[in-house]
């Protein structure tokens, strides 16, 4: 090993990377404004929904009844939550203006309240509405569905407190049972990691230290021996009295250290941000993070330096490189979670080894699950490195006897 | 071919050597020695395998068959040692754009293990040999062709090899540059350098060689002292005729001037005829084109050159490849 000749080549291309105003940008600014957009996005606190509701009254005996259907449409006014209205009601003359508003998506749901509604509700008997939901998407069909639903299961359970009172007290549980007999509660459970706004934020900072990865990794593998061929310096650096491993190891160490400052660099941003990160010294779990990443950054050059064989210029290997990592960004779990990918695309997640080092390591830094986690696919994410390494090697050899 | 210079010691060895590129020779059976101190050019046309022979012996591309000795260790069997007693300047700039001119120098320093402190003061050296001292710590990106030709050759000379190769040195150079790159040649043959210089230009391997090999599709096709090449010709000196067009017969009825060998159309509107007293001939030469129809563009007299010595044993100019 020429150790001198391998410090000069990273040195190189240390100074390369700092003083190329264009992959600093990549290396540095881009995750930042990802982390950035995510916190804005993503990460902001849910403001509550207001639904725009269309009422059409089809019940003649709204004036004879005291509980009538503008009972219920005045309450749907009057709902609010964290002071913002959790309905925006407007009244309709007649069914078929509220139909085409939901047809167009200027409504959300229209409710139409049929003849003898008011009568029914006033006496005791079951009294139906209509409602017709926007079926624009299926996300929004579920909410406008959850808040109507709890709207109404709500003011049912009141009517039923007050008619309740009616009955002889022993019998009252008897008569709540009849009137509902089954009564559910619905439990959301959210992911972990996105139940609060700063874990949510930490997820996105290191899921962007893996899309860093993704992206410089296979880029700067692509590019090792592409670049110098194609700035004719490839000639003369093998003219030298290195061999290739120098070369490759000297390109190795460079770009390891490009993901090592982009990874600070997401780290502290996120921080800045407020993300929920820990760390703790006296945890070696905690170390195991350098490990992680290092057998991560490790294993994408090595991709990296596979794409060399096919890509031929610089421009070619570049665009090679971001044609599998745009996919894999959002098809491995590192920058989507996976509960969020369909079935079929999951198993990407599963098998995809940076994903291993990257929940590995948000569940050291963000879900504080100790070493564990982390231990089970050690074993594992070395063998994929080392192989994808030194598959990478043989391309790099091959690359480097394409000089004439 | 196997020439070599009595009392004098081989410095680069070449031995049978042959490159293939699958059935294609690239270059077949090349054998001759540059010796210590020795200026060695390489002629011949692009695509000769100039380049190829260089890549060989710069230790960058191993050879089919054939082996190459550099100060009696052979490439074969000692890859790094050869290749830290050469220095090498190709004809593409090696400079990184983005570091000066000194760090390119340190760069390339570290590949060859000389230690930083005299890593600087070599670079600081060989930037004033070849007058960038005072650009030493300006981006090269913002050199001129010429300062990144000087540059290369700074960096050739990095590790202070005894064994120098430079792969045509001055292409692309205006005549001012080259001359002052011949200058810095000259410099290190004072100092005792061996130069192995591929090119294609004829007068720079005539003024800067001592000996020249002359390549041709893959092999060396005539080696030795320029004046002792040039001799080949005898006293001949070269009438080139320039005609709008070569009429019917011009070549045949102008042969009969030619007192050596055969008229050389060198061109599709250049005739080459070879005559010992030009300024005798000359007049009946054009008539003779002009009585044929021919439009007589540019008469030219000169001196025998290696490109007639490569016109004479190829029938094509060097230029022309």
């Amino acid at each position: 090993m020429n150790w001198r000749g391998i410090f000069a080549i990273t040195l190189k291309d240390i100074k390369s990377t700092l003083r190329d105003k264009h992959t600093l940008f990549w290396l540095i600014v881009f995750p930042m404004m990802m982390i950035a957009f995510s916190a804005f996005l993503w990460a902001a606190p849910h403001s509550p929904e207001t639904l725009k509701v269309g009422v059409v009254y089809q019940d003649s005996g709204i004036q004879e009844y005291p509980l009538n259907a503008t009972t219920i449409v005045q309450t749907m006014k009057e709902v609010q939550i964290d002071n913002q209205s959790v309905f925006d009601v407007r009244e309709y003359d007649n069914f078929e203006d509220a139909l085409k508003d939901v047809r167009q998506g200027q409504l959300d749901a229209a409710i139409v309240f049929p003849e003898g509604f008011s009568k029914n509700l006033t006496l005791g008997f079951p009294a139906s509405t209509e409602i017709y939901i926007c079926a624009s998407d299926a996300y929004r069909v579920q909410i406008t569905k959850s808040i109507l639903d709890a709207f109404f299961r709500e003011f049912s359970e009141e009517i039923i407190n007050i008619r309740i009172g009616y009955v002889p007290e022993e019998y009252r549980d008897y008569a709540k049972g009849l009137a509902i007999p089954l009564q559910t509660n619905v439990t959301e459970v959210t992911p972990e990691a996105i139940a609060t706004r700063r874990g949510l934020l930490g997820w996105f900072t290191i899921g962007m230290v893996g899309i860093e990865f993704l992206f410089a990794g296979l880029t700067s593998g692509a590019l090792a021996v592409v670049s110098e061929r194609e700035k004719g310096t490839l000639r003369r650096l093998v003219a030298a009295p290195i061999n290739s491993w120098d070369l490759l190891i000297g390109k190795t160490f460079s770009s390891l250290f490009e993901l090592a400052v982009s990874t600070v660099t997401c780290i502290l941003f996120g921080l800045a941000l407020g993300a929920k990160i820990t760390w703790r010294f006296t945890d070696p779990a905690y170390w195991m993070i350098f490990l992680l990443f290092l057998l991560g950054g490790i294993m994408m050059i090595g991709m990296g330096l596979i794409i060399s064989l096919v890509g031929k210029t610089s421009k070619g290997a570049s665009g090679i490189a971001m044609i599998i990592a745009y996919p894999l960004m959002f098809f491995t779990g590192i920058w989507i979670p996976k509960w969020m990918l369909p079935k079929s695309v999951r198993v990407i997640a599963e098998y995809f080894p940076l994903t291993w080092a990257i929940d590995a390591a948000r569940d050291i830094m963000i879900y504080e699950k100790g070493i564990s986690s982390a231990l089970a696919i050690l074993p594992w994410l070395t063998l994929t490195t080392i192989v994808i390494y030194l598959v990478g090697t043989l391309a790099f050899k091959y690359s480097m006897k394409q000089i004439a | 071919m196997y020439i070599e210079m009595k009392g004098m010691e081989s410095a680069v060895k070449v031995q049978k050597v042959s490159k293939y590129y699958g059935q294609v020779a690239a270059i077949s059976n090349i054998s001759f020695n540059v010796m210590k101190g020795e200026i060695f050019g390489l002629l011949g046309p692009n695509g000769a395998g100039k380049t190829t022979l260089i890549n060989i012996i710069a230790g960058i591309i191993p050879p089919s068959s054939g082996d190459v000795e550099i100060l009696g260790y052979s490439l074969k069997e000692n890859l790094l040692k050869v290749k830290s007693l050469i220095g090498f300047c190709p004809q593409e700039s090696v400079a990184y754009d983005f570091l000066s001119a000194l760090e390119n120098l340190l760069f390339y320093a570290g590949l060859y293990g000389i230690p930083k402190r005299e890593a600087k003061r070599r670079a600081m050296e060989l930037l004033d040999l070849v007058g960038l001292r005072d650009n030493a710590k300006k981006k090269v990106g913002k050199y001129s062709g010429g300062m990144k030709k000087r540059l290369n050759l700074a960096i050739a000379l990095i590790n202070d090899p005894q064994v120098i190769l430079l792969d045509e040195p001055t292409t692309g150079l205006d005549p001012q540059i080259r001359r002052m790159m011949w200058d810095k040649i000259r410099e290190l043959k004072k100092e005792r350098k061996t130069i192995l210089m591929a090119t294609h230009y004829m007068e720079e391997a005539d003024t800067l060689s001592e000996r020249v090999a002359i390549m041709d599709k893959g092999k060396i096709i005539a080696l030795g002292r320029p004046e002792d090449l040039k001799g080949e010709l005898g006293e001949y000196s070269s009438i080139e005729l320039e005609v709008k067009e070569v009429v019917k017969g011009l070549d045949e009825k102008l042969s009969k001037f030619s007192e050596r060998g055969k008229i050389i159309v060198t061109g599709e509107n250049r005739l080459r005829l070879y005559v010992k007293d030009p300024d005798l001939v000359l007049p009946h030469v054009v008539e003779t084109a002009v009585n044929l129809g021919a439009k007589v563009l540019a008469v030219h007299i000169s001196e025998p050159t290696l490109e007639d010595l490569f016109i004479k044993l190829t029938g094509r100019r060097i230029e022309e490849g």
